[in-house]
């Protein structure tokens, strides 16, 4: 066997993965043995002498030294002991410093977690300043994580029991969202796209689903867009590009190149108020030596939105005297027509006591307020129906039995209103309406409606003029008029004529009912109402309300009388949101001109004879989308999809 | 050669498609208003385990798949590729929870560790390869002690056998110290020539005050220095190439840790439907 050139350093044998080594290795040779697997000196000898006669003989092999000088103790024992202080090996070292940096990981963290300090470690980032707010209020910091975690107020066997126990994860974070904003969203399509009804949904939208990534059918999580932990200055309501267009089939690069043309957006159905703006700004205005300026009428309410302003700021100076002259002689409300009582009684019809002075040949119309509450009287109804609703007595054939059947019904009718008011007082009135619409009057409208029509009057129609019909009242209407500028009632013994005196522009008698006739068009006699409304909003009926105040059909088939233009955006669904204030900020768009210009060839007006809002004209040329994409740009104004469109489009 | 460089484009550029396909995938899951999130955590979970399993790899033989080496050259790939699985995955953002900042903070620590000792070992060896000799690293303090004991002796016996102390005395102020203390914690962290130079100039500067036997005697301590800073050079070096392990396999655990308790929670406290 070859001996290596330096023994006395090349015969051991390196177990560097073991994890002892010997104390001697640094000084020289370690011990032949080394240390025991759990780290003690084994204590060996250098050799084991060997007995030869007498003497004790050193063994020691030649690979650790040869035989030493001193050679073995007289009793036979080696004079080379090896002891020392076993090291780790670096390995070994390695190895521990590795576990004991997992124990204490996983020690700190079974500190944490029962700690109470617990949220704050897992909370994955500072909330909003919304929602931090709210879930910092109180003392118990330690269950706010549950204000929008069910797990954030479990304990550690709860959390591991969640695979086993699946009602441990309710409610569900979209559930908490929605326990607090319900007030904004309603809880039963708050999750579904855009908030609103699916039905709605696909009225509005056409769904392709073959070119869409999300099938926007589906409900989506609060947290799909509303990423909190973000920090307290975190935008919440950020919307990205890409998140509006996993749904929409339609793809936009960019607003100048992808988006559709406005069509006729933001004109996408007439004004409530018709007001012809080219015919004023053309004529009107000029022959009042008037400057047409858009602030006279119209101002910035504080959202950006622009307003309209009342009727006393931009229209009374020249309108009042119009409207004066068309209630000159107040507005009917009863009068007893002229009637054949012997063709009548003839035809079988007692029509009973009638003012002398009120017989003759037929003749005299109704008051459209009088046909409304005589529809009360189902054969009166009838009897409307058959005459047509702007009948008059004049058309009355005495000949067809029909008609005096027809008449006679609404005289008998008329009388007993007349009766019942005289006896009744008011509740005559609210009784039949109540029977029209189906609903109780309340106070408020009951005292709208008569306007304090005197007991006297109501006397006087249900009694006096059925009573003294053979002698001659007297004329009480000579100063009556006069003294009841701020509105009231005019009665007129001698053509039995009861009639209101409107106080102005908004008089409320006579809003009030006008909005009762437009509710009794969604009611069982919606028909003969509907041409009732329609006759008291002609433009040459007294108030001349229907020259400027538009009627329009509603969703559910009734009419509806708009008095104020649009101050504020409608509730329900509302896609795109415009405010007016960054914009007219701009010098250049400082005047209304620059966006809305006149269309002076448009006949508007004409569009209002029919009750489609929808169909019409309008007084302004149609917005285009360069108007808007020379600013609406990326580096300029931005041209985000939620710079113009909200998602939440349902506004309650 | 070639094969070496081949090798390194295949590996590198199926690193770089997977990385890219995981990119991809998280736009693609973005865009359908998904949340990649959990994809790429449950990816990165199942990254780190592999990783980690270079080491049970290396303990458990039986169970080896493929060459040791072979696993290194997947265990690189991949840890490389967790950087791109992480970035996508904490979606190019900062951290800003404390779980998620320590769980972050370590996943970086153990990754750089990770780039450090690719880095050492593909440099350290080349540059213990240009010293006289190679030494095994638990070798090294005896052989320091030999070399102490060695200038000692041959100082000893010049200064007995002349009768001068001109090397004794250079010996006891400049060498002694030197070769008994081992080297500060600078040296460890950049080792350098510079004391070993300027005592072999020193010693040059002596010698010519030295007796002929003195020189001769000289002529050993130069080599001896030179032993000793080889040793010491080579100490420094090995020891990186140990040292790092210390950080990459000690984080490599608490990571787990902490990521698996990250994924739970994640779980826990999803935001999800009714």
């Amino acid at each position: 066997m070859r001996e290596p050139l330096k023994p006395e350093l090349e015969d051991t044998y390196d177990r560097p993965n073991q994890a002892w080594m010997c104390g001697l290795t640094d000084d020289g040779p370690p011990c032949p043995l080394g240390p025991t697997a759990h780290g003690h000196c084994s204590h060996a000898v250098a050799c084991h002498p060997v007995r030869e006669g007498d003497r004790w003989i050193c063994n020691r092999s030649t690979l650790r030294g040869g035989i030493c000088e001193a050679g073995p103790t007289p009793d036979g024992e080696c004079c080379v002991h090896y002891s020392c202080t076993p090291e780790r090996s670096l390995r070994s070292q390695r190895g521990r410093f590795v576990w004991a940096l997992a124990l204490a990981t996983l020690g700190g963290l079974c500190m944490i977690l029962s700690s109470n300090w617990r949220n704050e470690f897992l909370a994955p980032g500072p909330l909003s300043v919304h929602h931090a707010q709210l879930v910092t209020r109180g003392g118990d910091q330690t269950q706010r994580c549950a204000s929008c975690h069910a797990a954030g107020n479990q304990t550690l066997f709860q959390w591991l029991s969640h695979p086993l126990e699946p009602q441990l994860a309710e409610p569900t974070q979209s559930s908490l969202c929605i326990e607090c904003h319900q007030k904004e969203f309603p809880a039963a399509t708050a999750l579904l796209a855009h908030g609103i009804d699916q039905k709605l949904l696909t009225t509005t939208h056409e769904v392709e689903l073959t070119s869409r990534k999300v099938d926007p059918r589906g409900e989506f999580a609060c947290s799909t867009c509303h990423r909190e932990h973000h920090g307290a200055n975190h935008d919440l309501t950020f919307m990205s590009n890409t998140a509006c267009q996993a749904c929409h089939a339609q793809q936009f690069q960019s607003f100048a190149t992808d988006h559709p043309e406005f069509d006729r957006w933001p004109n996408e159905r007439r004004t409530r108020i018709a007001f012809d703006h080219a015919a004023h700004q053309a004529k009107h205005f000029p022959a009042e030596k008037q400057e047409f300026a858009c602030q006279m009428c119209h101002r910035q309410s504080a959202e950006g939105f622009q307003q309209t302003l009342g009727y006393e700021v931009s229209c009374a100076k020249c309108h009042d005297s119009d409207l004066e002259t068309s209630w000159q002689a107040g507005v009917p409300f009863v009068s007893l027509p002229i009637i054949d009582a012997e063709i009548l009684g003839d035809a079988g019809h007692d029509v009973g006591n009638w003012p002398e002075q009120a017989t003759g040949d037929f003749d005299g119309p109704l008051p459209a307020i009088t046909k409304f509450l005589l529809l009360e009287n189902p054969t009166a109804a009838k009897g409307i129906q058959l005459l047509g609703v702007d009948f008059d007595f004049f058309d009355i054939d005495p000949d067809d039995p029909t008609h005096l059947t027809a008449a006679a019904s609404v005289i008998s009718a008329l009388q007993k209103y007349l009766k019942d008011l005289a006896a009744q007082g008011h509740k005559a009135i609210s009784i039949r309406l109540e029977k029209i619409l189906g609903r109780a009057v309340n106070d408020q409208e009951l005292a709208a409606i008569v306007a304090h029509l005197p007991a006297e009057d109501m006397t006087a129609m249900g009694e006096t003029w059925f009573a003294t019909a053979e002698s001659t009242p007297p004329d009480t209407t000579a100063n009556e008029k006069e003294r009841i500028d701020g509105g009231g009632w005019i009665r007129d013994d001698q053509i039995f004529a009861l009639r209101y005196q409107p106080s102005g522009h908004a008089d409320p008698w006579l809003t009030a009912w006008i909005d009762l006739l437009a509710e009794a068009t969604r009611g069982p006699h919606s028909k003969l109402a509907e041409s009732l409304l329609l006759e008291i909003m002609k433009p040459t009926a007294p108030g001349m309300c229907g020259s400027c105040h538009s009627v329009d059909r509603n969703a559910n088939g009734g009419l509806e009388v708009y008095w104020f233009a649009q101050q504020a955006p409608s509730p329900g669904v509302r896609f795109t949101l415009f405010s007016h204030a960054p914009h007219t900020m701009q010098p250049e768009l400082a005047d209304c001109t620059a966006c809305h210009k006149i269309s002076e060839a448009a006949a508007m007006m004409e569009t209002y004879q029919n009750q489609t809002p929808n169909n019409f004209a309008a007084g302004f040329h149609a917005m285009t989308k360069q108007d808007c994409a020379s600013c609406h740009k990326p580096g300029a104004a931005g041209d985000s999809c939620t710079q113009c469109h909200q998602y939440h489009a349902l506004k309650k | 050669m070639k094969s070496f460089a081949s090798r390194r484009l295949r590996n590198s550029t199926l690193t770089i498609a997977a990385m890219a396909g995981v990119v991809t995938y998280a736009w693609w899951s973005h865009v359908r208003l998904g949340h990649p999130a959990f994809v790429t955590g449950y990816l990165l979970l199942g990254m780190l385990a592999f990783l980690a399993a270079y080491n049970i790899r290396k303990k458990l033989p039986i169970v080896s798949w493929t060459t040791s080496a072979g696993w290194l050259q997947v265990h690189i790939y991949t840890g490389l590729a967790t950087a791109a699985v992480f970035a996508t995955h904490i979606n190019w953002r900062l951290p800003e929870g404390w779980l998620e900042g320590i769980l972050a903070a370590i996943y970086t620590a153990t990754f750089i560790s990770g780039l450090v000792g690719l880095y050492w070992t593909r440099t350290v060896p080349v540059q213990l390869a240009r010293v006289s000799e190679e030494f095994i690293y638990e070798r090294i303090p005896a052989l320091r002690n030999q070399v102490r004991k060695k200038s000692q002796q041959v100082v000893l016996e010049t200064v007995r056998a002349t009768g001068r102390d001109t090397l004794g005395n250079f010996y006891s102020s400049r060498l002694e110290g030197y070769l008994e203390k081992p080297r500060g914690w600078y040296y460890w962290l950049k080792p350098s020539s510079r004391l070993r130079k300027r005592l072999l100039a020193e010693l040059t500067e002596v010698t010519r005050y030295l007796s002929v036997p003195e020189q001769q005697a000289s002529e050993q301590l130069f080599a001896l220095i030179r032993r000793r800073d080889d040793l010491d050079f080579q100490a420094a070096m090995q020891w990186r190439l140990k040292i790092w392990l210390f950080a990459h396999i000690g984080l490599t655990y608490p990571l787990l840790m902490l990521a698996c308790l990250h994924g739970c929670l994640a779980h826990l406290f999803d935001g999800g439907l009714p």
